[in-house]
């Protein structure tokens, strides 16, 4: 297997975080900002598969997930990856608080080997206050998923329409963001406008590291998106542009990542892209990528399947060393009852390289 | 799997699952968007409409929370409107409200009813609804926009 997304290797310190502080400066933002108190939610109580309101504004979901596998010339493995927490607070209109808890790595049962309990590495996965500084003006304080593309604000199970993401949206970037992020959006003359700048930080935010092969996140980090999108005859599209800087923490030097996202609507399809390139300091070893995903609603051909899906990808990736791969996905996505999805696909691949191993895979999500 | 296969299988899945282009059912009558009669919202223009049911609008000005109301899926009218107004079929925004829902945020209230959009309008003050325009309400219900087979 080669190693086509680690650039940023030595063990790190942790640095105390200072979510803590910036989340306190957000809570004095948000009680000046005032706003009318929320009134009586007319939604209250629990809706399976969709989380549970709450009086005083407060929402409570989660999920947990088990995928298998079996890839080529691998023992077959069954894996309890995830259990997740999310709550939103929303003291006022304008206010809010978001937290998603993670717990993964369970147990996994492989082939062969038998039941290995894993680690149950906890990671707070986002922590932040929402502000509603103007109707299209938004500011997010604390611990985020880097808005750089579509992926990775989804990025895993169990709404996601495979069970593993495309390569080249995983470990390329820090996939988290601390610090600020003030988002515009607006609409006009029938176009849809995003603009997004988020920074200064990186943060992991993990209790204990147990992968050694994931990105050091605990560094200084930049970025910022822009999009626009318009109807197009029968088909609505809209158009990304990502760039961001990264640097570790006990490094000088800059990497940079750039990228294009695509998403579009027609006939039922829902088309998704992203060409990402990752280029680190020296120039050299550049890193890159794309996959284009059409997503094919299938109740036309079994009417009486509800939210059942055809999932087509294509995948190419350029890693840092060694020739390009080339593969994709064929799966599918059904979720018969709202608590309950169901995924399977198959990976095929000219070559196998870290995150695109080719083989079958499955996932069985429960949302409460 | 072989290459040729998946091929086969890409083919048979477009060809079977198409659905057809976006277009507007026919003899819709005009569709109002409506707000609560004493609402202080007065007027809405298709891009801010486009706005509040995306739920990328989720505060008006005046701090109010932002409450849009849809009819059910499978209401004709709610394909049309979202086709119109959102540009995409209810179906087409399944992968947006799956993001969403990972931020917490819920789509539109839904209710069944151009009736019952317009008593719950009229207990909420920052609430938006639509419905055919021959069956507002006007002793509960405004009309802030009507849009027409040619557009607003």
């Amino acid at each position: 297997m080669i190693d086509v997304a680690r650039p940023l290797r030595e063990p790190s310190l942790r640095r105390p975080s200072s979510l803590s502080r910036l989340l306190a400066v957000a809570l004095a933002i948000g009680l000046a900002s005032g706003g009318s108190v929320r009134g009586e939610d007319s939604a209250i109580g629990w809706d399976p598969g969709h989380g549970a309101r709450l009086p005083g504004g407060l929402w409570l979901a989660g999920d947990v997930t088990a995928d298998g596998e079996v890839l080529e010339g691998e023992p077959a493995s069954v894996e309890l990856d995830d259990l997740s927490l999310l709550a939103r607070w929303e003291p006022t209109s304008r206010f809010a608080f978001f937290g998603e808890m993670r717990l993964e790595d369970l147990v996994t049962l492989t082939e062969g080997a038998g039941v290995e309990t894993g680690t149950g590495d906890v990671a707070v996965e986002r922590l932040y206050a929402e502000i509603l500084l103007s109707p299209t003006l938004t500011l997010r304080v604390g611990k985020i998923y880097t808005p750089f593309g579509l992926w990775n604000e989804v990025r895993r199970a169990p709404l996601t329409w495979t069970v593993e993401r495309p390569a080249i949206t995983e470990n390329v970037f820090p996939q988290h963001a601390t610090g600020l992020d003030l988002l515009y959006q607006t609409t006009w003359r029938g176009w849809s406008f995003d603009a997004n700048t988020y920074g200064p930080a990186q943060d992991e935010l993990r209790f204990r590291r147990t992968d050694e092969d994931d990105l050091d996140e605990n560094g200084l980090m930049f970025g910022g998106r822009v999009a626009a999108g318009h109807a197009l005859g029968p088909a609505f599209a809209a158009l990304g542009l990502n760039a961001a800087g990264f640097r570790p923490h006990d490094g000088t030097d800059w990497w940079t990542v750039t990228g294009l996202d695509l998403d579009v609507a027609v006939g039922g399809h829902q088309l998704t892209g992203e060409l990402t390139f990752r280029i680190p300091p020296n120039g050299r070893r550049t890193l890159q990528g794309l996959y284009l995903q059409d997503v094919i609603p299938l109740e036309p051909l079994l009417p009486c399947a509800r939210e059942f899906y055809g999932v087509l990808r294509f995948e190419q990736m350029q890693p840092t060393r060694g020739p390009s791969a080339v593969g994709g996905v064929v799966g599918l996505f059904w979720r018969p009852i709202p608590p309950l999805v169901l995924r399977a696909n198959y990976l095929f691949a000219n070559r196998t390289v870290r995150e695109f191993e080719p083989g079958f895979q499955f996932g069985v999500s429960l949302l409460f | 799997m072989s290459l040729s296969r998946i091929t086969a299988l890409i083919v048979v899945l477009h060809a079977g699952a198409s659905a057809p282009a976006v277009g507007e059912p026919p003899g819709l009558p005009p569709v109002a968007v409506v707000v609560g009669i004493d609402s202080p919202i007065r007027d809405l223009s298709p891009d801010e409409l486009r706005e509040v049911y995306m739920r990328r609008r989720r505060v008006w000005p005046d701090g109010r929370r932002v409450v849009p109301v849809n009819l059910p899926a499978d209401d004709p009218l709610r394909s049309s409107f979202s086709a119109r107004v959102l540009g995409r079929r209810p179906r087409e925004l399944v992968g947006y409200w799956n993001r969403l829902y990972f931020e917490g945020i819920r789509p539109p209230l839904v209710l069944r009813t151009p009736a019952a959009i317009c008593a719950y309008l009229a207990s909420e003050p920052g609430g938006v609804g639509y419905m055919p325009s021959d069956q507002v309400d006007e002793s509960s219900c405004r009309v802030v926009l009507t849009l027409n087979d040619t557009g607003p």
